[in-house]
């Protein structure tokens, strides 16, 4: 576009201008996608909110109580709220760097266990030392932990071509089940009660801070690592080379491959970053909020994680706001048990349904009739660009 | 030794196989146009909480109970349907949405009407009548195993044989290998591929339906939340496994029980395995299995290994056909 623009002006100051005013019709473009986009969204999640609703009016129960508790958890308990927040906005992260390269890391929930299990074997063993120095050791390693996990599907699919959905499904069963033995054989506190099965107590100087201000609540200063994970990202995605390749293989391998990128090390590395960012989930769990390792501590939060890495349409400042979307739904859905009676599974059906319309784009073509129709109504202009819009929106 | 070749195990080895064997096949179908049906866990939980809410309403009738499971994976394999036929969704994406949904569905609908929380065991459930052959018993080993099994893994046998049937002697079966192979080439020849794909799905829904219902109302008698647990997915790497054939689909669906089986065997006779170890072996099989095949697939492909005609069967009924 900029060549073509280029090419007859042969004044510089010419040529500078057109590129200037397309870039600036560049932008407004991008801006104008992403608001269509972020449009959208809000309209599938409140499609979503609607369905349950009926939901709930269907079976008797109260049929606002999962509004009322979203509206709770956000002027109420916005503590709890964050407290959630953290390791969703992390697991959406988790996910969406290897699915912006077409990788289904499926097992983001193994690669928390695994990354927590190494949190918590090093925080036990480590002498005393500063805070810093210790999470900065004990962080490392679950990092460590939660990437050697991931690497396992990453290279079994480039030496064996192994489908790394199914693989890392199936390990992450394995990963539960480890994590069962560690705390019930070799890692169980001997001096805990008689059923519980649960790691010793770390170390104080093994804690990751909690919000004072939020004092009762596990609300923790892991909030901060994930907005920074998230910052990295953003970085990663638009500003290095990686990142480049990244979205190209994501748009086109095909492309990507006679650009002569090369997609195994590309799967390697992504699934290392996936794992590493899992990782830091199960550090934040152990050292904030549980300070042991127990059995069932993570309720799920790689495949939430899908939920956050579709709502942002995989992009890494969008997961932010749609995981912390979550995050109140998340604590919204245990309020809402709390008080008035209705499961919280409630918000498993919330997700699945905010899952299937998006990738059904079910109210794309709702939209897409009323945008393009409005638009062709008014001017000629603005068919150039809808088309392509529509089209790069939805996967 | 005693352990690992008793009848008792290969006895648990059919049980355990049936509910996997049946999905498998599901999948299997779903697998062949084309469709990647990773759905199963969570249609197989529904069918199983179906099953379990029927026999509670019916006052204990099994096969009541049954066929509300296959009714209701049915029907949830329609919502897999839209997505995935009628809007062109990811399939991984979709499976999971629906894994959710089934997930949060049971526990949810556990809530709403049975007011209880965790697991419902029905106050009274009939036993389907146990099939015994006194032919059977005369094969030493294998003929203890196969006498007093529930008709039910009977049906999984017999269902194997229908796949089998379906998929190689059919019209509709060809319909199905040519959708999967080549979509436009079925459209030209006047197959709808949508068609085809809602027809499997349904019946792949209708198939893990069944399976959920029979891990609920005959291994054990109550439902649990998420008490599927993974199931679903190895039935997947069973397929996977066994190249999408019928009978050696069912064969690795054995091979998966035989290790569940002796996993139970072993922790009842106490080795001091620990038992979240022993509860390993199936995925661990999986995974070694799902190598194995991506492995050689990648050989076949890039001609380190001689094709082997494991279509021959549908191949021979073409040139019929014609």
């Amino acid at each position: 576009m900029k060549q073509k623009a280029g090419k007859p002006s042969d004044a510089p100051v010419q040529r500078e201008t057109g590129t200037a005013l397309l870039r600036a019709a560049q932008t407004r473009r991008q801006v104008r996608e992403a608001a269509a986009v972020v449009l959208r969204q809000i309209a599938l999640i409140l499609f979503a909110l609607l369905l349950a609703t009926a939901f709930l009016a269907l079976s008797r129960y109260d049929a606002f109580a999962i509004l009322e508790g979203l509206w709770n958890s956000l002027t109420q308990d916005l503590a709890g709220t964050i407290r959630w927040s953290i390791p969703l906005i992390l697991a959406g992260l988790a996910i969406c760097v290897t699915y912006k390269a077409e990788i289904y890391n499926l097992g983001v929930d193994g690669q928390i266990l695994i990354g927590a299990v190494a949190a918590t074997a090093v925080a036990l063993s480590l002498p005393e030392m500063p805070n810093a120095l210790a999470l900065t050791i004990v962080f490392l390693s679950a990092m460590l932990g939660g990437a050697l996990m991931a690497l396992i599907p990453g290279a079994l699919k480039v030496l064996f071509n192994t489908d790394e959905v199914v693989s890392t499904l199936l390990l992450n069963f394995l990963a539960e089940f480890f994590l069962m033995y560690l705390i019930v054989g070799p890692m169980r506190d001997p001096a805990a009660a008689m059923r519980y099965n649960a790691s010793a107590l770390l170390p104080e100087y093994t804690w990751l801070p909690r919000f004072q201000v939020f004092a009762p609540s596990t609300a923790n200063v892991g909030l901060y690592i994930a907005l920074a994970v998230a910052a990295i990202m953003v970085f990663l995605f638009y500003k290095t080379r990686l990142g480049y390749e990244i979205r190209i293989v994501g748009a086109n391998a095909n492309l990507a491959r006679y650009g002569g990128m090369n997609p195994n090390r590309l799967t390697i590395t992504v699934m290392l970053i996936s794992g590493a960012i899992a990782g830091i989930i199960g550090a934040i769990e152990v050292c904030a909020v549980q300070h042991k390792l127990i059995a069932g501590f993570n309720p799920g939060f790689g495949f939430d994680g899908i939920v956050i890495s579709l709502l942002a349409n995989n992009n890494p400042v969008g997961v932010v706001f749609s995981g912390f979307f979550l995050g109140l739904l998340y604590n919204g859905g245990i309020n809402m048990e709390r008080f008035t009676d209705v499961p919280s599974a409630m918000t498993d059906i919330v997700m699945a349904i905010i899952i299937i319309t998006i990738s059904a784009k079910l109210a794309l073509p709702l939209l897409k009739k009323r945008y393009l129709g409005k638009r062709g109504k008014d001017t000629q202009r603005g068919t150039e660009c809808s088309p392509q819009q529509t089209e790069g929106e939805g996967e | 030794m005693q352990i690992v070749f008793s009848s008792t195990v290969f006895a648990s080895m059919l049980r355990i196989a049936t509910p996997l064997t049946i999905a498998a096949l599901g999948c299997l179908l779903c697998y062949k146009t084309g469709v990647l049906n990773l759905a199963l866990e969570g249609i197989m939980l529904v069918g199983a909480f179906a099953s379990v809410a029927v026999v509670i309403w019916s006052g204990g009738n099994v096969w009541l109970g049954l066929i509300g499971g296959t009714v209701t994976g049915g029907l949830i394999a329609l919502v897999f349907g839209l997505a995935v036929v009628r809007f062109q969704a990811n399939h991984i994406i979709s499976s999971i949405a629906i894994n959710m949904l089934g997930l949060g569905l049971t526990t949810y609908l556990l809530r709403a009407l049975f007011e209880t929380q965790g697991q419902i065991r029905p106050p009274a459930i009939d036993k389907l009548p146990l099939l015994n052959i006194p032919l059977l018993e005369k094969i030493p080993v294998i003929g203890k195993a196969l006498n007093g099994q529930s008709p039910i893994t009977w049906l999984a046998f017999l269902l194997v044989i229908a796949c089998y049937i379906l998929l190689y002697k059919t019209e509709f079966g060809l319909n199905i290998c040519a959708v999967g192979e080549s979509e436009d080439a079925a459209r030209t020849a006047g197959v709808s591929p949508e068609r085809i794909r809602w027809q499997v799905i349904v019946l792949s829904g209708l198939l893990c339906g069944l399976a959920g219902g029979y891990i609920a109302t005959i291994t054990v008698s109550e439902f649990t939340e998420n008490m599927i647990s993974g199931r679903g997915f190895t039935a997947f790497t069973a397929v996977v496994f066994g190249g999408a054939h019928p009978v050696f689909v069912w064969l690795v669906t054995l091979l998966l029980g035989y290790a569940d089986a002796v996993g139970i065997q072993i922790e009842l006779v106490g080795t001091g395995i620990p038992s979240s170890i022993v509860k390993m072996f199936p995925f661990v099989l999986a995974l070694v299995s799902l190598v194995i095949a991506s492995g050689t697939q990648k050989l076949k492909s890039s001609g380190g290994l001689r094709r082997r005609s494991c279509d021959r069967p549908g191949r021979r009924n073409a040139r019929k056909a014609k």
